[in-house]
């Protein structure tokens, strides 16, 4: 339930283009509406009907859909108890459909962005860092499939044919290189894989999760070299549809308790508040069995709020219910800042699962669509 | 008792004043000799300035925050390095470039190829262009971004399509939005249009090549990266290329400024003659207040302070006059960069105040120093005598001889700084040689007026003779404006003979180097030095042709050097095409058969002068192979560019580099062919090959002189200008005369002389007063073009010119002296005639 994607390509191309750009202004967001209101290219695919997913095929791109990403995000300890959390994601955005058929090597409909970040809980620090790069023949962005590999430069995310992935990217202030093993088979979001956004047929997407993968490689982080373990979940999504009628926001969840299961639910969010009915998610057994859940099946009360250095006020501890789930859980933010300040500014960050006051688990929260940027 | 005053000046300095008051002319002319002389040097200066802030204003928009950028081989760098940049370097802060030239509604573009996703370059400042529109610019071909004001000027709009011409071939972009700059003034960005880099490549035959790679690096990562280049890049500081464009152009932009300062010393030499006359003037007043007992301090405080009023209301109309005039010098020099060294499409007026700052500051300094003489004379004179007129040009004539021996000791330190090197004393040595000389014409007026007063006598009865001696008698009037004069007409003589011996020479050189009959050459990108190259089969093609005797084929590139780029000329010589060569040094023989050997290269006078590298020197050149020295054989006479090339035969360059393009044929006809029906089989040969242009040696003569003519139009103006100064001062300067010499007038009225009689003797006086001036011109002009060939030129250019004196240049000057003259005589002769004997005698 990533939808940050669409949004930042479009502050970026409403607003010019660059790196360390400021985000859009009050005009930007006039357009944004107006272009997510808007007819994609009916050129692209839709996501309209139940497809199996063969891997690891469908671990590659599916250009013939606007909109895809590969995102990961685990928590992580190194050997000296220290606490990380960290989110590398790779978006692929369709700017029309179809090849370039042109001599350039730089032609391309592809453009692709990268949002890479590290909570350093003991440092108290949150690192962040976006780019952006063109595909095209020339090899600067892209996806390949045999071998799986998605990359951005030098940020790379890579599938082993023995089914192991690999990250590795860096910025000046800090650096992931991890291997990551899957524990469970794929998990398909939604209805076997087709994950409906709203009424309309075709406003939908593809989804589906690796819910859990052993973690272990090294950070950089404060100038020095960290080996660290832990646990990530990768989620791939690709749809052409955008946001539905009256949606502004979604709060996302991605749980890994300790007994085994994980959890992934997600809340959009109404312009009213209320929460949209096409809010959903799913409990997955230590096996990989999973258990569909939807909005009526979910409760989730905010128990606090914290408001950002930028201004921004959003929820920072939760009270969230599920059948099946032996009591309530009580989730936690690591480190209150983990707001990402980029082209859209969002909070994605490490949380602590409490059961009665006692650690249960992990997991990572994604805050959209709160910012008044 | 009467009201209290309030603080007044003293009644003295009011009489002073208002004397002022009474003679308008006298301040209109002292004022227009001011304007004229600051607006030209302000024109001078705001033009050049403009010219140079508009290549600073362009280059930021299009280099943008980049502080380093990679350049490579002249064929550019493989656009492979730019994704080993990015993932195995890890440089981010980059983004590629590929640059062209298109033309568009008469008008050249610069069309800059960029990704519009790099973080660094122009691509962040593409402000107010809204996102479907960058959409389009990555997705769509042929899309274009336009400068607004470009857009504007062209009568174009979003969505709507731009008719463009690219190397000949015609295109239509389609434009997606207009680009306004976020900083800076609109015309900044003027003649920009962007498209994404994958157009620029297909637009200018780049596929799989860059031109460039822009960069943001700390000085640190710079010398980190320097180590990981591949041979043949380089990296190089931002700031390079405005170096470049400075030094190319600093020899154009020094000439300039001498003309504009020329302008002003002639000012200053009619503030001199005005402030004089108007202390000559009012010497009966001066006299009086220094006996009522007003000090000499005063009196020069007083004069000084008139000056500096009339100067700075001069100055302020000099410098508005200055801004407009300037309006149309830019033109001027921006068509001149253009035909000479790189293409600038910003060519709007930037004015700076420190232009203007400093055109107030020396129109001031100037007024003060043409006043500074006339205000020590009115307070050095004793009170009683400070009326007396005798005393005055008694004390002129005591004071020739001095001032023609300060002449003659300036002229010797002219001399000496002659010996000095750098164009800086070449321009003092000349600024010396005219000093020198106006120093020498009192004196010089006072040895001829007699012979010359008796010769008239003999040839045209005593009244001429009288008129004669007047020029002499009146030294501290006539003098001045017959400096004014000479130095106004030996700027003209000067500058005319080393145009013409320049064009001369140019033109002989052409003839000679131009020994082809034909010359095929892709279309010019533009007018100026950049040369694209020909389709791969053109030269095969040519050759064998019916016809055609011999080709030969010539390439320009830049490869680096030691210091900076050098300029290569890689010529595959016809067999009898090195014959128009002629050598400066270095055996002939010699230097052509190791040239044709591959043995040594040659270098052109300018690239010998600058680099001071003559035969048995040699020069590094980095090669696709590395490093490699290339001995010099000879040094040879060229006029295509003031930068220099060094010359090398094509064999050489296949050895050491690795690119086989040719940018011009030249086809050797048999001696029976007819050029016309030649040129059609050679068009028809070459035209399954792309646009190509054929073109007779005739033609590119022509076009070359074309150039070469606009390139002087800018000097030919300042020409002018500095001779409506002059004649400004010539005119005041009889005026004064006549006016003061009412009484003598009055007495060969009351002797029995006709008012025509009288304005035949004013006349006779004025046009003696010119043909002296010519006299004294032509000596100091023919020397002028002698410091600017031999010294300004070859220091400033490295040019070897045979000087050419055209034979009406003599009695051109002297006709052109006299008809000044003459034509500011004719008033004051007119005034003269109805001079009333008995009201002027009376004044005295």
């Amino acid at each position: 339930m990533r939808r940050t994607g669409i949004i930042a390509l479009l502050a970026l191309l409403l607003s010019g283009c660059g790196d360390e750009r400021a985000p859009v202004g009050g005009e930007g967001v006039g357009g944004l509406s107006a272009a997510l209101g808007g007819d994609p290219d009916p050129g692209f695919a839709r996501a309209t009907e139940i497809r199996p997913f063969a891997f690891p095929h469908d671990h590659g791109a599916h250009p013939a859909f606007r909109n895809e990403w590969w995102y990961v995000t685990g928590n992580l300890d190194d050997g000296a108890g220290r606490r990380y959390g960290f989110q590398l994601t790779l978006f692929r955005i369709g700017l029309a459909p179809g090849r370039a058929q042109r001599a350039s090597a730089w032609a391309t409909h592809q453009v692709w962005m990268g949002h890479l970040a590290l909570t350093d809980v003991a440092g108290g620090r949150f690192h962040a860092a976006e780019r952006f790069a063109r595909g095209g023949d020339l090899g600067l962005a892209g996806a390949a499939r045999d071998p799986v590999r998605i990359w951005l430069e030098d940020w790379r995310l890579e599938r082993g044919e023995d089914g192991d992935w690999q990250i590795a990217a860096a910025t000046d202030t800090f650096a992931l290189e991890l291997a990551l093993r899957p524990q469970k088979p794929p998990v398909p979001q939604g209805e076997r894989g087709l994950s409906r956004k709203s009424d309309e047929p075709g406003n939908a997407s593809y989804y589906y999760s690796l819910p859990r993968l052993a973690v272990d490689g090294a950070i950089r982080v404060a100038g020095e070299r960290r080996p660290v373990r832990g646990h990530a979940w990768l989620d791939r999504e690709w749809s052409t549809s955008a946001l539905g009628a009256g949606q502004v926001g979604w709060d996302w969840f991605a749980l890994q308790l300790d007994d085994g299961r994980d959890l992934m639910v997600y809340r959009l969010r109404r312009r009213d508040g209320a929460t949209d009915p096409h809010s959903a998610g799913s409990l997955i057994g230590p096996d990989g069995v999973k258990t569909a859940l939807d909005h009526r099946d979910v409760a989730i009360e905010v128990l606090e709020r914290w408001t950002s250095p930028r201004g921004t006020t959003y929820p920072a501890r939760w009270r969230l219910d599920a059948p099946g789930l032996d009591g309530p859980l009580t989730v936690v933010p690591v480190l209150p800042d983990q707001e990402l300040d980029l082209s859209v500014r969002y909070w994605e960050g490490a949380v602590d699962v409490l059961r009665d006051g006692e650690p249960v688990g992990r997991g990572y929260v994604e805050l959209a669509g709160y910012a008044e940027d | 008792m009467p009201p209290r005053a309030a603080p007044r000046l003293p009644r003295w300095r009011l009489a002073s004043l208002r004397w002022l008051g009474r003679h308008p002319w006298q301040l209109g002319l002292a004022l227009a000799g001011i304007t004229l002389g600051v607006a030209v040097m302000v024109a001078v200066d705001l033009a050049t300035g403009s010219a140079r802030r508009a290549f600073d204003l362009s280059m930021q928009q299009v280099t943008g925050d980049a502080s380093h950028r990679i350049v490579g081989a002249p064929t550019g760098l493989n656009e492979d390095f730019f994704r080993r940049l990015r993932l195995e370097l890890g440089v981010r802060s980059s983004a590629p470039v590929v640059e062209g030239f298109a033309e568009a509604g008469g008008e050249t573009l610069r069309v800059l190829g960029v990704d519009p996703l790099a973080p660094v370059g122009p691509a962040p400042r593409l402000a107010d262009v809204e996102g479907a529109a960058l959409e389009a610019l990555l997705t769509e071909p042929d899309t274009a971004l336009l400068a607004g004001v470009t857009a504007r000027r062209l009568g174009l709009g979003p969505g709507e399509p731009l008719p463009l011409s690219i190397a000949g071939s015609s295109r239509e972009a389609r434009l997606l939005g207009l680009i306004e700059p976020a900083t800076g003034p609109p015309a900044a960005v003027d003649g920009l249009l962007v498209v994404d880099i994958a157009t620029a490549q297909e637009w200018f035959d780049r596929l799989g090549r860059l031109d460039a790679i822009d960069l943001e690096l700390t000085a640190a990562r710079a010398e980190a990266l320097r180590a990981e280049l591949p041979p043949g890049l380089v990296l190089e500081g931002a700031d390079t290329r405005r170096r470049q464009a400075e030094q190319m152009t600093s020899a154009f932009r020094t000439n300039l400024r001498a003309m504009g300062l020329l302008a002003l010393v002639i000012g200053v030499f009619l503030i001199y003659n005005t402030m004089t006359f108007s202390v000559l003037q009012r010497r009966r007043l001066l006299g009086t207040l220094r006996a009522l007992g007003v000090t000499r301090g005063q009196l020069v405080g007083q004069i000084v302070a008139e000056t500096l009023l009339l100067g700075a209301v001069g100055t302020a109309l000099g410098l508005a006059a200055g801004t407009l005039l300037a309006q149309g010098l830019v033109g001027l020099v921006t068509r001149t960069i253009n035909d000479l060294y790189f293409v600038l499409t910003v060519s709007g007026l930037f004015p700076s105040a420190a232009d203007l700052a400093r055109g107030a500051a020396i129109g001031l300094g100037a007024a003060l120093l043409g006043a500074l003489g006339p205000a020590l004379e009115a307070a050095g004179a004793p009170p009683d005598s400070a009326g007396r007129r005798s005393v005055i040009e008694h004390r002129g004539r005591r004071l020739a001889p001095w001032l023609a021996l300060f002449g003659i000791g300036l002229l010797a330190a002219a001399a000496g700084l002659l010996q000095v090197p750098g164009i800086g004393a070449g321009f003092a040595a000349l600024f010396g040689l005219i000093l020198g000389a106006a120093c020498l014409m009192p004196a010089a007026l006072l040895l001829l007026v007699p012979p010359l007063a008796r010769a008239l006598h003999r040839l045209a009865g005593p009244l001429a003779a009288l008129a004669t001696r007047g020029v002499a008698t009146a030294l501290s009037r006539t003098g001045p404006a017959v400096i004014a004069l000479a130095i106004a007409l030996s700027a003209i003589v000067g500058v005319e003979v080393m145009i013409t011996s320049f064009r001369t020479t140019v033109e002989a050189w052409l003839g000679r180097t131009l020994s082809a009959d034909l010359y095929v050459t892709a279309p010019q990108r533009v007018a100026a030095r950049h040369f694209a190259p020909l389709p791969d089969d053109v030269p095969r093609r040519v050759a064998a042709v019916d016809g055609v005797a011999a080709v030969s084929t010539g390439w320009r590139v830049l490869v680096e050097g030691p210091a900076a780029d050098v300029p290569l000329q890689v010529l595959d010589p016809a067999p009898a095409g090195l014959a128009g060569l002629r050598f400066k040094s270095g055996d002939p023989a010699t230097a052509r058969q190791r040239f044709r050997a591959g043995a040594a290269v040659l270098v052109s006078e300018p690239w010998s002068v600058h680099h001071e590298v003559g035969p048995g020197d040699s020069v590094t050149l980095r090669t696709d192979r590395g490093p490699r020295e290339f001995p010099v054989a000879g040094v040879y006479h060229d006029y295509n560019t003031d930068r220099g090339v060094v010359l090398m035969h094509r064999d050489l360059f296949e050895r050491w580099w690795d690119d086989r393009r040719v940018s011009a044929v030249g086809v050797y006809a048999d001696e029976d062919a007819r050029l016309d029906a030649l040129t059609e089989r050679v068009r028809s040969a070459v035209a399954a090959s792309g646009p190509v242009l054929i073109r007779n040696s005739a033609a590119i003569r022509e076009r070359s002189l074309e150039v070469f003519d606009r390139t002087f139009a800018i000097t030919g103006v300042l020409r002018t200008l500095a001779l409506g100064v002059a004649f400004v001062g010539v005119l005041t300067a009889l005026l004064a005369l006549q006016l003061e010499r009412g009484r003598e007038l009055a007495i060969l009225r009351a002797t029995g002389a006709t008012p025509g009689q009288v304005r035949v003797v004013v006349l006779v006086q004025t046009g003696v007063l010119g043909l002296l001036a010519g006299l004294f011109a032509l000596p100091l002009g023919l020397a002028l073009a002698e410091v600017l060939i031999d010294v300004i030129n070859q220091r400033a250019f490295g040019w070897s010119i045979v000087t050419h004196v055209p034979w009406a240049t003599p009695p051109k000057t002297l006709a052109l002296a006299v008809a000044a003259a003459l034509l500011a005589g004719l008033w004051p002769a007119w005034r003269a005639g109805r001079v009333e004997p008995a009201a002027a005698l009376r004044e005295e």
